[in-house]
């Protein structure tokens, strides 16, 4: 995986992007409270599908069904579903940007798109459970700086509040501080959910930190990523000069 | 951070939800009282900013009062919103309603082809007509309606010109005197720009573009002037008349903004076809800001917010609610002042002082680069600045619009300010953070580095021709809000008297206007705060008068 810089954020981006490298599993998520947490289906009911499975499909000859694989999931015809992340500025060990790039180099069939503070990804919904569970279950997911919102998703720039949480206006999640760990009591889209859904302890400030992929002043400062801004710069360059006669740009 | 009413801005951690809701907005709780005194008029809900099933539950953290940078007003975010504004209504009235025409060679047809004399009487007794005809007066014919003047008592007719021979014999109501409206230098300079020819500044009623839209002011500007032509010389005759009235009314027409293309179908004269360079010339504050070139640019780039992002996104683009928090802070809480004085400081130390570096590639990474990393590590420094500009859109506008500042001021060149202004949107800010602004943004700063130096239609222009007519840019709310920050400090940097045209900017110096485009955020200030007197009201038309 190719991204410039030789500091430990550059090191930590290449790490995540990188689709050979086993994210590590943090917490346990059960596949029921995460079917509950995603709120498009109740536990144990079906998928609901918008075509019949592929199988049973008689399709328009196309070459590029002879090179990719459908997925599960569009192989079963399932319906389209989204999961929504919410990372805070304050070290979320995952950022929007990041996110849209790893979900392209890990996961397939999936579209995305990128926010200041959010990031939304569509799939089939079978594979969307089984991406979904990576993503909350792994290093890439803390569990009060990072978030699961489908709607009122601000809050990534805002202050923490004092038990260290990322702030959620519809209040989805709240601190146990007797069992150390942060409890769902609504789903993504802030509807309440009939038990409440512990996902776990919150990391550390020095380990968020450590493995943070955000540059700047508690990280590695902005200055000291010169390799990047080295990049960044030829890269404006190139474009300006390749837009305007693209004789001018570097081969 | 004032408006927070805390201490410490460094400090990470605060609470929430304990700010008592939405009560703790005055102007909420107003709201929340009519609406319900209107549900018993209407008969039909409406607003209802009290109930918690309506979505949020508003209020859950401190809602932040908004200080006007520039003034001393405090006000809440709802005073920001351009329906509850009159002042920033008015704004983008007094630009619409402008019909800027030259008198020429209207003038040469009447001597020419007509046989008539052209003297200094003559044009005031035109003058004098135009000013009858513009506000709905009648001059041909007996039965014509007219219109009440109450409705129309802020148009006029007024000359331009750097001609002071022929303006001596003008009655002085009907000019914008240059030499009264700018500092000496300066309006030598625009007396030059504009030479010996002469411009008339009409302004259509405001009524009449709130009735319609800008597509109106070009036909309503040029029928009555053509009036007033035909009374004011005894103009008769078919084809003659003809010749005349398409000379008069179109041969010297100064469009101020192109059509939109038809999906968004747009008339001329509407904010989504005016060019960036014009920012600079509507705004007037380099006229009472002489040798400031830093109070001139974060001036205009309020202005620049008011008549794109409220005006054009907010309101063609979006409507509704919008999008006010985006813009509020090139505005707000003295930021843009802080940082542009910052970079501009650090310029002068670096390159010996503004448009003294020559453009170019490393020039613009230099700047743009120090501008950028400086303001990211206030947001680092001081959590409460990260969650005062809480989102994407708030913090990228904010780093663009000085990027394109600080590269303007440094080089002098508006497409060395204009590479800045879409590489700190394109690059920086994403790869330093890892985010973007708002959905589907960086595209089209990555397609305007690529589009910068060209000519192509549908790509690119000389900055100062780029508005956001590009079909790629016009509902980019951070593109088009301050794109106009590389031209206006570039022009700024080098001393220049206008940016894109002397007949634009003196046309916008008219002290009788209702805005004052000497002082933007004055004039929105007192918008916030309901002392701005706008025109284009139906009070002398309705019930009780």
């Amino acid at each position: 995986m190719i991204y410039p810089g030789t500091d430990r954020v550059a090191e930590r981006r290449r790490t995540i992007l990188d689709k050979d490298t086993k994210l590590k599993r943090l917490r346990e998520v059960s596949d029921d409270d995460l079917v509950v947490l995603l709120g498009h289906r109740n536990p144990g009911e079906q998928y609901r599908s918008v075509h019949p499975p592929l199988d049973e499909l008689k399709e328009i000859e196309d070459p590029i069904r002879d090179l990719i694989e459908p997925t599960p999931g569009a192989q079963s015809g399932d319906k389209i579903r989204y999961i929504q992340f919410t990372d805070s500025v304050h070290h979320s060990p995952i950022t929007p940007v990041f996110r849209g790039r790893m979900y392209h180099t890990r996961y397939r069939g999936v579209d995305t798109i990128c926010y200041s503070g959010r990031e939304l990804m569509e799939a089939r919904e079978r594979d969307l459970e089984k991406y979904a569970k990576e993503l909350i279950e792994t290093e890439v997911f803390d569990t009060a700086r990072t978030a699961i919102r489908g709607i009122t998703v601000h809050g990534s720039a805002m202050r923490l509040d004092e038990d260290g949480l990322m702030f959620d206006a519809r209040q989805r999640y709240r601190y146990d501080r007797a069992n150390n760990t942060v409890l769902y009591t609504k789903n993504q889209m802030a509807i309440p959910i009939n038990r409440p859904i512990p996902i776990g302890a919150p990391g550390e400030e020095k380990d968020l930190i450590a493995n943070s992929i955000i540059y700047g002043i508690s990280t590695v400062g902005y200055r000291d990523a010169e390799e990047l801004w080295e990049v960044t710069g030829k890269l404006m360059e190139e474009n300006v000069k390749g837009g305007l006669n693209p004789e001018l740009s570097e081969k | 951070m004032a408006t927070f009413d805390e201490d410490d801005a460094t400090r990470e951690y605060t609470t929430f939800f304990q700010f008592g809701g939405w009560k703790q907005s005055k102007r909420k709780q107003e709201y929340v009282k009519l609406a319900k005194e209107l549900l018993k008029e209407r008969g039909l809900t409406g607003y209802q900013g009290d109930r918690d099933d309506m979505g949020v539950p508003l209020g859950q953290r401190f809602i932040e009062p908004y200080y006007i940078s520039g003034t001393e007003t405090m006000c809440e975010a709802e005073d920001l919103h351009q329906i509850n504004n009159a002042a920033m209504q008015q704004l983008g009235d007094d630009i619409k309603r402008t019909a800027i025409a030259g008198l020429d060679m209207a003038h040469k047809m009447l001597e020419v082809r007509i046989g008539a004399t052209v003297t200094p009487e003559t044009i005031n007794r035109y003058l004098e007509v135009a000013n009858h005809t513009i506000v709905g007066g009648a001059v041909a014919q007996e039965h014509m309606p007219e219109i009440n003047p109450a409705m129309t008592k802020d148009a006029s007719v007024k000359l331009m010109s750097g001609n002071d021979e022929l303006l001596d014999h003008i009655d002085e109501q009907y000019i914008i005197d240059i030499d009264k409206e700018y500092p000496e230098k300066q309006a030598e300079d625009l007396k030059e720009g504009i030479g010996k020819r002469l411009f008339q500044a009409t302004r259509i009623p405001t009524i009449a573009v709130r009735i319609s839209d800008a597509g109106i002011v070009h036909r309503w500007a040029a029928n009555q002037t053509t009036l007033a032509f035909i009374t004011a010389y005894a103009l008769g005759g078919g084809a003659v008349l003809a010749d005349f009235s398409l000379t008069s009314k179109h041969m010297q027409y100064v469009l101020l903004g192109t059509p939109s293309w038809p999906r968004r179908g747009r008339g001329p004269g509407e904010p989504v076809g005016v060019p960036y360079g014009y920012v600079g010339d509507f705004c007037q504050a380099d006229a009472v800001n002489e040798g400031d070139p830093v109070s001139y640019c974060v001036e205009s780039m309020a202005l620049s917010i008011y008549y794109y992002l409220h005006m054009w996104v907010n309101s063609y683009v979006l409507g509704g609610i919008g999008g006010v928090n985006a813009g509020a802070v090139i505005y707000t809480n003295n930021v843009l002042e802080e940082e542009t004085n910052y970079i501009a400081d650090w310029i002068k130390d670096r390159y010996g002082g503004f448009a003294m570096a020559k453009p170019s590639f490393d020039v613009i990474r230099d700047v743009t680069h120090e501008m950028t990393f400086h303001l990211m590590e206030e947001y680092n420094r001081y959590p409460l600045l990260l969650e005062h500009h809480w989102g994407g859109a708030q913090r990228v506008v904010m780093l663009s619009t000085l990027a394109g500042l600080s590269s303007g001021l440094a080089t002098g060149h508006s497409l060395a300010g204009m590479i800045g202004y879409n590489y700190a949107q394109a690059y920086l800010m994403k790869e330093a953070w890892g985010r973007g602004s708002f959905g589907g943004q960086d595209s089209i700063d990555h397609l305007n580095l690529a589009f910068a130096a060209s000519m192509i239609p549908d790509e690119g222009l000389v900055p100062e021709f780029k508005s956001p007519n590009f079909s790629s840019d016009s509902t980019n709310a951070i593109t088009v809000a301050t794109s106009a920050s590389a031209i206006v400090s570039a022009h700024a940097a080098r001393g220049d008297a206008w940016c894109l045209s002397p007949v634009v900017k003196v046309a916008f110096a008219d002290s009788k206007l209702p805005f004052n485009f000497k002082y933007p955020r004055r004039e929105i200030a007192r918008g916030t705060q309901q002392e701005f007197m706008p025109e284009g009201d139906r009070d002398p038309i309705k019930p009780g008068r």
